[in-house]
């Protein structure tokens, strides 16, 4: 399986120059070339559009359609070897929606663009744009001598305030409109129901927090669900683990939450993958990296680093969240509590700057001390992690993460951004902030870089 | 060996320790480097030791991920903040056996903004270390 994604303004560049004439009235198709890096999942690939190289003056003929001189096309794929990237070649045509391929666009394609790709040992990616902004894809691959077509089934835009997401119909169909999702669509339209019902959707941490985010999820009609959580239900889950009973203790947390997710689902057809491993585990990471959009429902810096990581590097968005109840020492009782849900992608603070974890964090769990019970005991008590919470506030931080991602995929442009929420419990106030990562965060160095990205040093030890 | 140790050790080489080298410790400690260390400042003001630094299990990933343990002989047997992780014997070559104490003392959020990580910055923590143990 085959995708792009870009980040906002990458897209926006390319988007005003191969729309320029269509926005003044003009019938006039554009052309441009562009780089990419591979990002690579279990199951999945993705071209991450990483910058557009414009065309010069005389390096393209408009007439109508468009064409570009053979020195425009050296200078991209050099430029392309230089920066050990991919090649893209990207057009618009007169017409909106995903776009299909004219004959003159395949002959150039595969018969030109394709074979002067080829030093760069990636695929071409080609897109076309529509004059409603909507994008389509596919890569050339090679079989033997010859390039050969493999659709893309969507194209993917991380924005600042919205993430698009552009679906061939075709290949992945809308889901049929039935009663069971009937006020879902009723309240945020077919378009945004349809998008969000074809998503693949991962949850990391299937606790308390994401039992109930995949609950939701299931219920609005997502068909597509990873789970990825390495824990088993104990008994002091009980409290605050949606579905699980008295005869589930010892039982994964993630079986327990695929079976009520596809028990509640009301997709006509759900397919949910359970993977009972950290996300630090190879198998678990891909899984991750398949997905077009992560939560983050857990409590340790190593999965927040990872989920951190791909958030930046592969430009899959995540929600984080989490809950911290403050309780007084000498009468037990709760002093205070509040719970934040945050957005994470290159366009807003990654869960490090935020104090989410630190990277001495991240060591000390790989060096197995968090779960030490004696080194937990030696430590001096503020230190010490906490784990105090109830199912109520599991179920505000799950519903709060869940609109996150709501907010993000069907905001409308007049919307504000709203991606970092605190709400605390005693004084019942809502906190809204935007902060930034600090200026030499190494995350905001590896944004869109893929594969290519400084990899995570422990992935590979799991 | 890993290449944390080897760029911990360059460092502190490069900061004038012209005694820093790698040994293995063994079970949580694979590899330590270790130099002479003067401390300034706290109860143990003045005084020599041996220092390690090590990142236990995780070989690869300095400087974006900071050391986690540090280790002292002679131990301190009775710090004031209980972060002791472990006391242990280690055998040297020359046949001589000395005992270390180990603390698991990541830096936290202070390495992360940090605009550049070295071990010139890693050893502000430690002086912070020793005035508090």
């Amino acid at each position: 399986m085959r995708e792009v994604v870009f980040r906002e303004s990458t897209q926006r560049e390319a988007s005003k120059h191969l729309l320029r004439h269509f926005r003044r009235g003009d019938e006039q198709e554009d052309l441009c070339f562009a780089l990419w890096r591979p990002a690579t999942g279990g199951r999945r690939t993705t071209a991450i559009i990483t910058g557009v190289v414009l065309p010069e003056p005389g390096d393209t003929d408009l007439h109508g359609n468009a064409s570009f001189q053979p020195h425009y096309l050296g200078r991209a794929v050099r430029l392309a070897q230089r920066q050990n990237s991919g090649l893209a070649f990207l057009h618009s045509h007169p017409t909106p929606g995903w776009q299909d391929l004219s004959g003159p666009d395949i002959v150039a394609e595969r018969d030109i663009i394709a074979y002067a790709a080829r030093p760069t040992d990636l695929p071409l990616v080609g897109l076309t744009v529509g004059t409603d902004g909507y994008w389509s894809a596919r890569f050339w691959t090679w079989r033997g001598r010859r390039p050969r077509r493999q659709w893309c089934r969507k194209v993917r835009v991380v924005g600042r305030d919205r993430y698009r997401v552009f679906f061939d119909d075709d290949r992945v169909p809308p889901p049929p409109r039935h009663p069971s999702l009937q006020r879902t669509f009723d309240s945020w339209g077919e378009r945004n129901q349809n998008d969000l019902a074809r998503l693949r959707i991962g949850i990391v941490g299937l606790g308390s927090v994401g039992a109930i985010v995949a609950e939701a999820l299931a219920r609005i009609g997502v068909s597509d669900l990873v789970l990825i959580d390495p824990d088993r239900v104990q008994e002091h889950n009980l409290d605050r683990l949606l579905y699980a009973t008295r005869e589930d203790v010892g039982r994964p947390k993630v079986a327990l939450a695929r079976r009520a997710a596809r028990r509640h689902a009301t997709a006509k057809s759900v397919r949910v993958a359970a993977h009972l491993r950290p996300v630090q585990h190879p198998a678990a990471y891909r899984a991750a990296l398949d997905c077009d959009f992560l939560f983050s429902c857990v409590d340790r810096p190593v999965a927040r680093d990872v989920l951190n990581h791909i958030a930046a590097a592969h430009l899959i968005p995540v929600v984080d969240g989490g809950v911290a109840i403050e309780t007084d020492s000498r009468t037990t009782n709760l002093r205070s509590a509040h719970w934040k849900a945050h957005l994470v992608t290159p366009h807003h603070q990654c869960l490090r700057c935020a104090g989410q974890y630190d990277s001495g964090m991240v060591v000390t769990e790989l060096n197995g001390s968090l779960d030490d019970p004696s080194y937990i005991a030696n430590l001096p008590p503020a230190d010490r992690p906490r784990n105090e919470n109830v199912f109520p506030f599991c179920l505000s931080v799950a519903g709060m993460e869940v609109q996150a991602m709501l907010r993000y995929l069907i905001a409308d442009s007049w919307w504000p951004p709203v991606t970092q929420q605190d709400y605390q419990f005693v004084t019942g106030r809502m906190t809204l902030t935007e902060k930034q990562c600090l200026p030499h965060c190494s995350f905001r160095a590896r944004a869109g870089l893929g594969d290519a990205a400084v990899p995570l040093p422990y992935l590979t030890r799991s | 060996m890993g290449g944390a140790s080897r760029r911990i050790q360059a460092q502190l080489l490069d900061l004038g320790y012209e005694d820093a080298r790698i040994e293995h410790h063994g079970g949580n400690y694979p590899e330590v480097v270790v130099f002479s260390y003067r401390v300034a400042g706290g109860r143990f003001h003045d005084r020599v030791f041996r220092l390690g630094i090590s990142m236990g299990d995780v070989k690869e990933g300095f400087p974006e991920y900071p050391p986690h343990f540090l280790h002292t002989t002679p131990p301190i047997e009775s710090p004031r903040d209980g972060s002791i992780h472990s006391i242990y014997r280690l055998s040297g070559r020359d046949g001589t056996t000395r005992r270390w104490s180990a603390f698991s003392r990541p830096p936290g959020p202070f390495w992360d903004r940090l605009p550049t990580k070295t071990m010139e910055a890693f050893l502000e923590h430690v002086r912070r270390f020793w005035s508090q143990v």
